[in-house]
């Protein structure tokens, strides 16, 4: 079985099964978010509110091109000046106290947009901008005048008020996923089958089924950058094995560690298991010391495969840097046990069938947000492969999930809150949980055939502040037995 | 639950040798730094302004605040330089206004910190110095106009320090962007986590009226 058929699920009604010919992941490819989400629509069917942000995305491509004539400098700021100008001069008939600084704030803030990267270009830029400013929602008059007419009586920009708070947008990533030094050593990664957003499906074993997505994160998205997370899962008759990993966003090629990695330790532990001593599976005690064994091997050989990557390509394994988590259900003549490791932050969440919730690994995270001491391809990461939990009363559990750190920092502290989140599968979203800005309505993900494609909607929520990309990757008794 | 932040705090020298074009700039220097961070999605949703003044005293004149509720300060300049109770006020502000990861909640983001002075400190500041590199309340970026200001006292403060030889309105309203720079920048990589604490933060390359201290 090749890396791909454990990644797509042959279960998806998205179509997205083969990756190179199927013709919707063709469309898929560096589409907006919203001629993604159109894709595999029925959102108007199952009463599902579109995220409100997402409309202005597929304008947005559009006044950028002035933007780039212009400013020579298509950063990702400069592209969001045009809809921030239309909205200036609206603000302008409530001028208050218009005086002279007030003028040159906007002044100030024109020239900015026009390209804020360095001083240098800065000062060009000036001259360019003037010539530009024949845009339409360019207000011209705020533009020229420089320093030179303050009393200007429109003195649009006063207070912070009217000043409109800008919004997201999307853009596609113009680099090759593959670096080129990794693509010459390794072709086989070069691929031209990413995808902003994933999901798969697949029921694993009589009990339980695998439901998954992915979704890359307004802020990439915003930032021209690829999605960082990945996920990856793989099972045979015994055993089912959930791997979800996170970039660090300080890492020029997270994507390909984070991918690599997941993909590397799913098909390393399905090969150490296939080549295993049998006589040792059957028997409870040798097994759970095997399997162990087999959790921080195969964690070691994610590791192992990006570093080499990182060194055949004469880059550092820094630049690679990803967290790992991962989780291996093991059932046997009726005995089942679960086994874990964690390498960084994420979350691993256990619901009971007493509705309790138990978390199932070794969180690593600093003081301040965002910070992880540890990634795998850091030299400890070596060692955190070692520490394998091990939990065996699996009559008691009803689902569990692993997630990035978008997850779980907009549901922290998640060793609560994934109640919500385990609810709101099961049950469905009628309206946004508290904090949250806004959730698309949808039947419980858990209900539905395409539970794939559920999640993936699922995963759009919009919560303030988090707009990182997400990753669940999670298992459910069916039918569950926890009743909310 | 709340949102986490990047709390981003502004210390601004307003001793008497800043009065003028000097104040004025910095005055002007704030508004545009407000404007521009309204036009980044990442910063609306994260970043909180702060803004701390001193001059005989230190004062924060604008305590964290949200982009969108921010207003821009009516700062005037007068008096000496208060520079060690500057820094002790910015320290307790941050003790009061950052919230570090507990049980409960997520912690702020790690804060963004500029301090800029034209002038040696007339207060005792070597204490003060000494507690905020022990501390390390957040990334500081201390920067040093003018002739009369000494980058080594504020290499005591901080390692990041950069000199600002003239003190033009030019001079300062390139400050601003790049503050403004250094703030979207740092608001987009944290959307992006995990990051390495020990990786600090990476700033854009400031303009060339600014050089870096070695």
């Amino acid at each position: 079985m090749s890396l791909k058929q454990w990644f797509f699920g042959s279960e998806r009604p998205g179509g997205e099964d083969s990756p190179e010919g199927g013709s919707q992941s063709a469309k898929n490819t560096g589409s907006s978010e919203d001629q993604e989400q159109s894709q595999f629509l029925t959102p108007e069917q199952l009463g599902i509110k579109r995220p409100e942000d997402d409309p202005p995305k597929e304008e947005k491509p559009e006044p950028k091109p002035a933007g780039e004539q212009k400013a020579d400098a298509p950063k990702a700021m400069n592209s969001d000046k045009p809809p921030e100008d239309e909205k200036k001069p609206e603000a302008a008939p409530r001028p208050p106290p218009a005086e002279i600084e007030v003028e040159h704030t906007q002044i100030l803030t024109k020239e900015e947009m026009l390209g804020l990267k360095s001083a240098d270009e800065d000062r060009k830029k000036e001259e360019a901008a003037k010539d530009s400013s024949n845009q339409p929602e360019k207000s011209d008059p705020t533009d020229q005048p420089e320093k030179k007419e303050p009393e200007k009586p429109a003195a649009p920009a006063p207070p912070p008020a009217p000043l409109k708070a800008a919004t997201w947008k999307t853009e596609p990533v113009k680099e090759r996923w593959c670096p080129p030094e990794t693509a010459k050593e390794f072709p086989e990664l070069d691929r031209d089958d990413y995808q902003d957003h994933i999901y798969v499906e697949r029921i694993v074993s009589e009990q339980w089924r695998v439901i998954g997505g992915s979704r890359r994160g307004r802020k990439q998205a915003f930032d021209n950058r690829f999605r960082e997370d990945a996920m990856a899962f793989g099972h045979n008759d015994h055993a089912t094995v959930l791997v979800v990993a996170d970039g660090a966003g300080s890492s020029k090629y997270s994507r390909v560690g984070s991918h690599v990695a997941v993909h590397e330790t799913v098909a390393h532990f399905l090969k150490l298991l296939k080549e295993a001593d049998a006589e040792k599976l059957k028997d409870k005690e040798s097994r759970s010391k095997l399997l162990k064994e087999f959790v921080t091997k195969a964690v070691q050989a994610g590791r192992g495969k990006v570093v080499n990557i990182a060194e055949k390509s004469k880059l550092s394994p820094k630049e690679f840097r990803a967290t790992l988590l991962t989780v291996v259900h093991y059932h046997r003549d009726g005995e089942e046990l679960l086994l874990s490791n964690q390498v960084g932050d994420g979350a691993i969440s256990l619901l009971l069938k007493d509705k309790t919730l138990k978390k199932f690994g070794d969180a690593d995270s600093g003081a301040f947000s965002g910070e992880v001491s540890c990634f795998l391809t850091d030299s400890e990461g070596q060692k955190k492969a070692e520490t394998v939990n091990e939990f065996d009363e699996l009559d008691k559990l009803d689902a569990l999930f692993l997630c990035s750190d978008g997850i779980e920092d907009a549901f922290y502290p998640i060793d609560k809150k994934a109640l919500d989140i385990y609810k709101q599968w099961m049950t469905g979203v009628d309206k946004p949980l508290d904090h949250f800005k806004d959730q698309p309505k949808q039947p419980g993900v858990f209900d539905q055939e395409a539970a794939g494609w559920a999640l993936a909607q699922w995963l759009e929520f919009e919560k303030r502040g988090e707009n990182d990309d997400r990753t669940v990757l999670l298992m459910h008794r069916r039918p569950p037995s926890v009743q909310f | 639950m709340s949102i986490r932040r990047l709390p981003v705090y502004i210390l601004a020298d307003c001793s008497g040798s800043m009065n003028g074009a000097p104040i004025e700039s910095v005055k002007s220097g704030i508004r545009a730094l407000h404007s521009e961070l309204m036009g980044d999605p990442s910063a609306v949703e994260s970043a909180y302004l702060s803004v701390i003044t001193f001059d005989s005293n230190a004062q924060q004149v604008v305590p964290l605040t949200e982009i969108t509720q921010f207003n821009p300060p009516d700062i005037t300049a007068g008096g000496t330089t208060a520079f060690g109770a500057a820094l002790k006020l910015l320290m307790e502000c941050v003790d009061r206004e950052v919230r570090k990861t507990s049980e409960e909640e997520k912690g702020d983001w790690k804060p963004l910190i500029f301090i800029f002075t034209d002038g040696a400190p007339t207060d005792r500041w070597d204490e003060n110095a000494a507690a905020m590199k022990t501390n390390r309340p957040g990334n500081v970026i201390a920067v040093a106009c003018g002739d009369a200001a000494d980058p080594e006292i504020l290499k005591q403060v901080t390692e990041t320090v950069l000199v600002m030889k003239e003190m033009s309105p030019e001079a300062f309203k390139q400050f601003f962007k790049w503050v403004s720079a250094s703030i979207k920048q740092t608001s987009q990589k944290i959307g992006a986590s995990p990051v390495s604490p020990d990786e600090g933060v990476a700033l854009p390359p400031p303009p060339p009226e600014i050089i870096i201290h070695p």
